[in-house]
């Protein structure tokens, strides 16, 4: 079987974990063949699946080597799709590497310096390298994220920059951070109308507008982008963190619906190893578990066979509160602030 | 002191890009001109509801020129002004409120301008029905001037609106009666207001005729070029929409994106199935016909809000009630086509518990046990183990069969999601992620293992520096004398290794804390106590040749499991089988 029919095969798959898998196989394959090119193909292939498919630890353990073999080889370098390739794989690295607090400050900044070089090297705009920076920063240095992002406004585009869609899509979510509502609106408004979409758009406006409205207790109009998004965010691991918005607010408007987006993304949510991820699907958990509590709700949760979830309504409350702290304290510490924690405390929770 | 100004528009600059950028194609021009006919029939009959005879009419000069008429409301001078030479202000919002009737097609106002793109002026004959004492020439420019003339003298006009255009050089090919005639099926297939066109040959009408036998089958032939298995009516109940599904001969990818017609009150909108279709029905083909969904603003999509999520569930349920219909009216039928699309099948099954009860004893899946049937797998009364890692499936499909488990592979687009379906339809069924499994449970303990027990201590000794532990047990197949087993966590740990090994020191750190994390996961090296070479592995008094023997076995399985070697293991297997030639010949 050719590598090309390899690659094809991988469509027969589910997205996430049987993919990645058969990649790891075809990795081995073309290291054991030495096939310079196709080495580098199925590491992109395998980073992009964990990136979009998966909880992204995978492409972090993979990158690594992409770039060690794409140092190493001029051939590699010299091959314009290789060159292009490795600079989109680097920004989504420098993305995901908030989303893990084992990875100190400094270090996050050592790879958005190298990131910054190579793209400076290879003679790009800085546009994507500011959007990243900025986006990263928002919960490590907010003078810092918003200088970040009028350089970013400035920046032209360019091939490795992030397409128009999404360009508008950063605008959207720097407005509602800053509670800029109008001019969010006006960003968003080619995604939400349909003139521009792409793989990740609406869903990631939808998302964004949603976490706004929770944030201002507006209930009504957090709705509306929950029904919208709900049908994206559902059973991706890309998504789990949606779903943890989706709950806070089901905790408050529908805790029965809340409780079956619960049941079904639990096993989703152990098998996840992306912190950010888990927080945020944990602080919706808390806050709708411990709605559930007070409420007496009628809402049954499914808890997975064998794993140490409580199953009874106030252990429910604790353990998402105690897991949930235990992670956004691993942030904050390593940001410096007090966001996640903050986070969960929007709404009521259980504490300990 | 605050100066307020006003924008200069270079108006011919404006249409220039209205006219050539906005568009995709010169040829929309026919699909403004129709929606342009059809909003000012309705128009007429909402003042004139006795309106009998209303068509639309294009007479075609061949390569030169063609006149577009309709019978509808026409226009004063001064709606002339208002909504033919205001770009942005459509005739068909109310201009108090700006509120757009809903039973008009265009929004926009600037539709007409598309006729720039085959014509070099565009002229305009009218009487309005409001005022038919008056006719109306308006001739307007492409640099944005435009002139009005009451026409006088001889015969009026008919009440309505004639669109005359001159072949601009280069667009001559569109006056052309055959050309129009596709043109009009192509962006207003579903109108049954009569068109009409008349050439050098005579006038004829040329909407299709959907009610005569057979016509829905020759529909979807003449659309799509394809013979197609079979179609599916598509009509909702909430009247958003009307139309046939078509269900293609050959399997498609699962993610494939298929080329549809949908139409939006009778006029084309878009090829593209994405806003609109459920995401699995890449095996159809569909003509649509909408009413009340809203374009966006390039009339190329559907505005995403909760009508559109209404049509697209009612959609999803018009196919899979079909389906499910079939199964009872015609299962030869129905059998072919989950033969040909089980994915998309599939698809709808994980998003459909109606259509997964009623299809899943049909549905293939991969097993250790060869493939079996949703139907199979209901009635096995043992547990279900499956795996979503394509490896840990061909790595350990054998050692379970030999203890007569059974393994699914579920690492096929939806196997997952099915299989968890089946444990809620039937609690019955027991299901077990591959990862949950404890081969201590299925590997048996051996006895009078006395004689083993030098071998195990060298084994341990010698795995540990591998992050492995070793058990002796016995298992089928008795030919296999060992077996290398590991957890997910203690699999990653061994990637994290293999990464630390080929990578340079930018990322080391984030790696090393990466495997701190997952420090104690081991995998594990089960010795099998059934086979002969291990029984004569400890019978060998000399450990030492005991130990090389274990090194290569240990290698083996690794290469047999397809992991990917680290720590110069390789090396190890290599430098031990040469030990054991040399022991061999010396």
């Amino acid at each position: 079987m050719s590598f090309q029919d390899t690659e094809a095969g991988f469509e027969a798959l589910d997205r996430g974990t049987p993919r990645l898998s058969a990649m790891r196989d075809a990795i081995r394959e073309a290291d054991r063949q030495q096939d310079l090119k196709w080495q580098f193909m199925f590491r992109y292939d395998y980073i992009e699946e964990s990136i979009f498919c998966g909880d992204r630890y995978y492409a972090l353990i993979m990158f690594p080597e992409l770039l060690e073999l794409f140092d190493s080889h001029e051939a590699l370098q010299e091959d314009g799709q290789c060159s292009h390739l490795m600079l989109i794989t680097f920004r989504w690295i420098v993305e995901a590497v908030e989303e893990f607090p084992q990875i100190t400050k400094e270090e996050i900044d050592r790879y958005f310096r190298l990131f910054k070089r190579r793209l400076q090297d290879g003679g790009h705009s800085l546009n994507i390298y500011y959007m990243k920076r900025g986006f990263v920063y928002w919960h490590i240095d907010r003078a810092q994220a918003a200088a970040d992002f009028y350089r970013f406004l400035e920046a032209p585009l360019d091939e490795i920059s992030d397409g128009r869609p999404l360009y508008y899509n950063h605008q959207v979510e720097y407005y509602l951070l800053t509670d800029q509502e109008e001019k969010a609106f006006r960003a968003a408004e080619p995604i939400l109308s349909g003139k521009m979409r792409s793989s990740a758009l609406p869903q990631s406006t939808y998302h964004k507008f949603l976490t706004y409205y929770i944030r201002k207790g507006d209930y009504d109009k957090a709705a509306h982008y929950a029904k919208l998004l709900e049908p994206y965010a559902k059973d991706n691991p890309y998504y789990l963190h949606n779903i943890g918005t989706l709950m806070s607010l089901y905790s408050q408007t529908d805790p029965a619906h809340g409780a079956q987006l619960l049941s079904n993304h639990l096993a989703m949510y152990l098998e996840s190893k992306n912190p950010w991820m888990k927080v945020h699907f944990l602080v919706g958990a808390a806050h709708l578990a411990e709605q559930i509590r007070q409420t007496n709700a009628a809402c049954i949760v499914r808890v997975p066979d064998g794993s140490e979830i409580p199953s009874d309504p106030d252990g429910m409350a604790r353990y998402f509160y105690r897991e949930a702290a235990k992670i956004a304290k691993r942030f904050d510490e390593r940001n410096g602030t007090d966001d996640f924690m903050q986070k969960l405390l929007l709404l009521p929770v259980a504490s300990e | 002191m605050e100066e307020q100004f006003v924008f200069k528009v270079n108006l011919g600059g404006m249409i220039d890009i209205l006219a050539n950028h906005l568009y995709s194609t010169p040829e929309v021009f026919i699909r403004e001109l129709l929606q342009n006919g059809i909003d000012a029939i309705s128009a007429r009959k909402k003042q004139q509801s006795d309106l009998r005879d209303a068509h639309l009419r294009i007479k075609v000069d061949p390569g030169r020129q063609l006149v577009f008429t309709d019978s509808g409301a026409g226009l004063t001078r001064d709606e002339i002004h208002q909504f033919l030479a205001v770009i942005g202000q459509s005739s068909k919002r109310d201009l108090e409120t700006g509120r757009v009737y809903e039973d008009y097609i265009g929004r926009f106002g600037i539709g007409l301008l598309s006729c720039f793109m085959v014509s070099d002026e565009i002229l305009v004959h009218t009487r309005s029905v409001r005022d038919p004492e008056h006719a109306w020439k308006f001739r307007g420019m492409p640099d944005g001037t435009y002139t009005i003339t009451e026409l006088t003298g001889g015969k009026k006009p008919e009440i309505g609106t004639d669109i005359i255009l001159n072949a601009k050089p280069g667009a001559e090919t569109y006056y052309d009666a055959e050309r129009l005639t596709e043109l009009i099926h192509y962006y207003g297939l579903p109108i049954t207001i009569p068109i009409l066109i008349a050439d050098a040959e005579g006038e004829r009408q040329i909407n299709v005729d959907f009610g005569s036998a057979g016509s829905v089958e020759q529909l979807g032939k003449r659309i799509f070029d394809t013979d197609f298995l079979g179609y599916i009516p598509l009509e909702s109940a909430k009247g958003l929409f009307s139309g046939v599904a078509y269900i293609l001969p050959h399997a498609v990818s699962v993610h494939a994106k298929g080329s549809h017609r949908i139409y939006l009150k009778n006029l084309l909108l878009t090829e593209d199935g994405e806003a609109l279709l459920p995401k699995w029905t890449g095996f159809l083909r569909c003509f649509i016909n909408t009413t009340q969904l809203r374009p966006t603003a390039s009339r190329e999509s559907f505005y995403e809000d909760d009508l559109l999520l209404e049509a697209r569930e009612e959609l999803s349920k018009c196919i899979s009630a079909y389906l499910m219909e079939l199964s009872h009216r015609n299962p030869a039928l129905l059998e072919r086509i989950i033969q040909v699309h089980f994915m998309a099948i599939k698809s709808m099954a994980a998003e459909d518990e109606d259509f997964f009860r009623t299809f899943i004893p049909f549905l293939h899946f991969e097993t250790n046990m060869g493939e079996l049937t949703g139907r199979d797998l209901l009635k096995r009364r043992d547990i279900i183990h499956f795996s979503t890692d394509i490896n840990q499936f061909h790595r350990t499909a054998a050692l379970m069969l030999a203890q007569g488990q059974l393994l699914v592979n579920a690492c096929y687009v939806y196997d997952a999601s099915l299989l968890r379906m089946m444990q809620e339809y039937d609690s019955s069924v027991e299901l077990c992620p591959l990862a949950m499994v404890s081969f201590d449970e299925f590997l048996t303990e051996p006895e009078d293992t006395g004689s083993a027990s030098d071998l195990m201590r060298i084994a341990r000794m010698m795995l540990d520096e591998y992050d492995c532990d070793a058990q002796l047990k016995n298992f089928s197949p008795s030919t296999l004398p060992v077996f290398y087993m590991l957890d997910e966590d203690a699999e990653t740990l061994r990637e994290i290794r293999h990464s630390q090994e080929h990578s340079g020191e930018m990322f080391a750190s984030m790696l090393s804390s990466f495997a701190e994390e997952l420090k104690g996961h081991r995998a594990t090296l089960y010795l099998n106590w059934s086979n002969p070479l291990i029984r004569r592995l400890a019978s060998l008094e000399d450990m030492e040749k005991a130990r090389v023997a274990l090194q290569i076995l240990y290698v083996q399985s690794l290469l047999t499991g397809r992991f990917p070697l680290q720590g110069g293991e390789m090396t190890v297997f290599n430098d031990n089988l040469i030990r054991l030639l040399e022991w061999g010949v010396s």
